[in-house]
């Protein structure tokens, strides 16, 4: 062996691993994660994610089956508690298998119904949403607990949900204008409701009456 | 490059780790792996058949890094402490070419493996699902390049290390690729911009295992494109050959005495 050869084959090997990096830094897709500001971001799970290597789908399901009875309350219970032994519980499920949508499902809709937590549904899906933006099935999940659960619904949020929606898929499902449509009539619906029970209450000849109306009042808002 | 003399030296690697028990060993693992699979496949983890895809996802992936693993390790440890390369050598076969063929041998046989357990899991799938479902079965060919990849770990760290210390490089460097994409978002989220930059310098310069590990969008069929599914495969055989030429670099040079 030369050491011409030598030298050619060295000039060849560097060659191969500059055209090899220039392919990985221009060509390589960025990481699938993507930089959400939201609060349910835990540095601990994200560690452990990391330690579980690829084995993070199968402890999901693992936590799925443990958790599958843990913090589930009456309607009437859960809104004396505390939500977030529960949504610790689906936020740590999100982070192992960001795709796992029974789980998120289950989850974002158990805190935006039960426990009355529209906001921390959201921040659950903003946990999976880190992990797998493209899944455009999150966006939609969170319209439909905006519509669903929040009272009136923050059209600001869901404009900017739809333009991200749209921004991926190219073009909403058709459901979701009937969807808003119904959000609205709702809403309409319950201020005319609020209205007849004000009107109610300062015509109410009696204590009894005024309790009952007021009870009904309060339920009315509650909702809100 | 001899192609002949690496097919003959890639043939004899392949016969040899066929015959060897740890293969029984390993092929009794997967009997057992699919029939727990197999048991708990009627369990209901919110989707129907999620767990037994998972399980039998998470179950190859272990055995396919551990063929790699045990395979390397005994390929290196006959290498360094019977002075397996003498022979061929002495032959006027040259060192890259020896070392090729012993890497393309180990491979072949993790992908023969590899085949055998995609071909397993279409029959195990078509059977249980009725329908012919392509995304966990393009993970375990996914995986198959990844257990390449830690192969040439071990390879490229074993020309001037002992096996044992090559398996656990490989294995290190395996653990933290699994994590450079978590590592990515923390820094992301918490860490300054200098941290970010050495952050992002890492993602691109270490062998990214996270890459290969699409089992997220398999399980939950979530949307994807070609290129999701093979870049990983085109980014494990591009960094194991960049890895076999440094390792091939340093083996020309090297004192032909055992390690061990």
């Amino acid at each position: 062996m030369t050491s011409d050869s030598i030298s050619a084959r060295q000039i060849g090997t560097i060659l191969i691993a500059t055209v090899f990096f220039y392919w990985i830094f221009l060509l390589a897709p960025k990481p699938e994660i993507k930089n959400i500001d939201t609060p349910a971001f835990s540095g601990k799970l994200t560690l452990l994610r990391a330690l579980s290597g690829p084995f993070h789908t199968l402890l999901a399901d693992r936590y799925w089956l443990l958790s599958s009875s843990l913090n589930e309350s009456s309607y009437t219970a859960a809104r004396q508690q505390d939500s977030t032994p529960f949504f610790e519980a689906m936020n740590t499920i999100a982070t192992f298998d960001p795709g796992y949508m029974s789980s998120l499902r289950y989850g974002s809709t158990y805190l935006a119904s039960i426990y009355r937590q529209t906001d921390q549904a959201h921040e659950l899906i903003d946990t999976a949403l880190i992990y797998t933006e493209k899944n455009t099935d999150l966006y939609l999940l969170k319209i439909s607990q905006e519509i669903g659960y929040h009272s009136p619904p923050r059209y600001e949020l869901i404009r900017q949900w739809i333009a991200k929606f749209e921004e991926i898929e190219g073009e909403i499902p058709d459901w979701l204008g009937g969807a808003l449509l119904y959000a609205k009539q709702r809403e309409l619906r319950r201020e005319l409701q609020r209205e007849d029970l004000q009107w109610l209450l300062e015509n109410a000849t009696n204590e009894i009456e005024k309790a009952a109306i007021e009870q009904r009042l309060a339920e009315l808002e509650g909702r809100s | 490059m001899n192609i002949r003399a690496v097919f003959a030296i890639a043939q004899a690697t392949m016969v040899s780790l066929f015959r060897n028990r740890l293969t029984t060993f390993l092929i009794s693992l997967m009997v057992l792996f699919t029939l727990l699979c197999l048991v708990i496949s009627t369990v209901d983890a919110g989707v129907r058949f999620r767990l037994f895809e998972n399980l039998m996802l998470s179950g190859q992936t272990l055995l396919l890094y551990g063929f790699a693993w045990l395979y390397s390790f005994e390929v290196l440890r006959r290498e360094q402490s019977d002075l397996l390369f003498m022979l061929p050598l002495s032959t006027g076969v040259s060192r890259s070419d020896y070392l090729i063929g012993r890497f393309s041998g180990l491979a072949l046989v993790i992908l023969c493996l590899g085949i055998c357990f995609v071909l397993l899991d279409t029959g195990l799938i078509v059977w249980l699902e009725g329908d012919f479902i392509w995304q966990p079965l393009m993970q375990i060919v996914i995986t198959i390049f990844g257990a390449v990849l830690a192969a040439s770990l071990v390879f490229c760290y074993g020309v001037f290390t002992p096996a044992f210390s090559a398996v656990m490089y490989s294995l290190l460097f395996w653990l933290i690729g699994h994590g450079l994409d978590e590592l990515y978002l923390f820094a992301e989220q918490k860490m300054s911009v200098v941290a970010q930059a050495v952050t992002k310098f890492l993602y691109y310069l270490l062998p990214n295992f996270s890459l290969t590990d699409l089992s997220t969008t398999a399980l939950n069929r979530l949307p994807s494109t070609g290129w999701d599914w093979l870049f990983p495969i085109f980014y494990s055989l591009g960094y194991s050959a960049l890895l076999l030429a440094v390792a091939s670099t340093i083996y020309r040079r090297k004192a032909m005495v055992g390690n061990d």
